[in-house]
């Protein structure tokens, strides 16, 4: 319970990250929380908890995101899934350059849905414009690659989360001895 | 046979969420979250707007140090300039006191949101239609100038769409002139530029260019910038003209939406 109160906590920070400080910062220093906390959370933590952060946060950054036509909510649930299966089906090692991978694929489908979705917008809503990523969009690629990879060491550090367990091999293991 | 109708159940339930998401089912709840929420959000955004401010300011002011000490050791004093700036001055001051006679009531918001990319210019203010704020109303800086107009609302909240966004259209005058001169396009990356000026318009560059007044819920005389060049050939019907605007758009913190005195609320 705690866990998933803390999860709420992390969310309403990340919202309020995104909502407020981001926007307002100069073009080259609009640092992503979000998807470096939904990445190292998937990898780390139980999906329940991923998904738990993800709403909060996603439902508080809706409540602001009136510039275009967007579903951020079901847009986000559907990326956290994705990435969930490939990190249970395909990028199965917890490595730093799996963790990158997924965040880099996170962030091509928020970029590609939001598009989408924003222009689906156009045409069936009161909206007349669609999302268009930041010019110097390869930025935001940097700072997830670079938080996402600060984070896993964080966190490999601090738990024992990654650290693969190699039982020594003895005889005893063997009933030799 | 339970687990397909489960996957039935939960995509035909996210369908379901996403057309009530559309239809605005939850527009009420939303807008009781957001008015809770608001004061977070316009206490750190303001904070950040602040510091972001403070750092750019004192950016600038080493900068302008720097430019006044090059001067001084040129012994380049250009007094045409000094004269411009005394006449830019003057009519900015001359704005200050537009609102007492103007008809005009200004309801002061702060900035809670940006999104200033390349082709698009737009920011959100913690004003909405509960301050009685409508669709087109002008929008000004503390000192005047104008900003934009307002493009959405909500109960709590507006967006405005600066002079500088691509799909932005103001109609222009001269300062020391009466008759429309032209449309003040905007044109992304902190760009607007003057256009359908009569060839026998006859304007200069450096020249104040104020909003024409020419729609309704936009008064006439607010700055919008500077001519700081004209182009188009003698024998265009049209020129055109790019304007500087005199508000730096991307450090606006607080501003004030102008409406007309009439709808102010009674108390």
């Amino acid at each position: 319970m705690i866990r998933i109160l803390l999860s709420i906590i992390a969310g309403l920070l990340i919202g309020v990250w995104e909502i407020s400080v981001r926007p307002s910062l100069p073009s080259g220093l609009q640092i992503p929380m979000l998807l470096p906390a939904v990445a190292l959370s998937i990898i780390a933590s139980k999906p329940s908890r991923s998904f738990v952060m993800t709403l909060t946060a996603t439902m508080l950054i809706g409540l602001y995101q009136v510039f275009h036509f967007d579903l951020i909510v079901f847009r986000w649930v559907g990326i956290v899934l994705i990435i969930i299966s490939l990190s249970r089906y395909w990028l199965t090692n917890r490595s730093v350059y799996s963790s990158v991978a997924l965040g880099i694929i996170a962030q091509f489908l928020d970029w590609g849905s939001h598009y989408a979705i924003s222009r689906a917008g156009i045409l069936f809503t009161d909206f007349t414009r669609g999302w268009v990523p930041q010019y110097i969009w390869y930025m935001t690629l940097f700072y997830d690659v670079v938080l996402i990879s600060l984070g896993f060491f964080f966190i490999a550090r601090m738990t024992s989360r990654f650290q693969i367990s190699v039982q020594k091999q003895t005889g005893a293991n063997y009933g030799i001895l | 046979m339970l687990q397909r109708y489960k996957w039935i159940l939960l995509i035909g339930g996210l369908i379901a969420l996403i057309l009530l998401t559309i239809s605005g089912v939850f527009s009420p709840l939303s807008d009781v979250i957001r008015a809770g929420s608001l004061p977070v959000v316009r206490f750190v955004s303001g904070g950040t707007g602040y510091f972001i401010s403070s750092i750019k300011n004192a950016t600038d002011e080493d900068a302008k140090v720097e430019e006044l000490e090059t001067r001084i050791q040129s012994l380049q004093v250009d007094y045409v300039r000094l004269k411009a700036l005394e006449e830019e001055n003057k009519s900015l001051r001359a704005q200050a006191g537009f609102l007492d006679d103007s008809g005009y009531d200004n309801v002061g918001a702060r900035v809670i949101g940006r999104e200033i990319k390349d082709r698009q210019a737009y920011i959100l203010i913690d004003r909405g239609l509960k301050d009685h704020v409508e669709l087109g109303q002008a929008v000004i800086t503390e000192d005047g100038l104008f900003i934009g107009k307002i493009d959405q609302i909500q109960e709590h909240i507006s967006v405005v769409t600066l002079l500088t966004d691509v799909d932005s259209r103001v109609t222009a005058k001269l300062i020391d002139k009466r008759e429309l001169i032209g449309i003040v396009e905007g044109r992304g990356n902190g760009t607007a530029v003057l256009t359908f000026i009569p060839n026998n318009a006859g304007i200069v560059k450096d020249t104040i260019v104020v909003t024409a007044g020419t729609e309704s819920k936009v008064p006439p005389n607010l700055v919008i910038g500077v001519i700081n060049k004209i182009e188009g050939e003698e024998t265009d019907p049209f020129l055109t003209a790019s304007i500087e605007p005199y508000a730096l758009l991307d450090r606006l913190l607080f501003v004030s939406v102008l409406r007309p005195s009439v709808l102010r609320p009674r108390l």
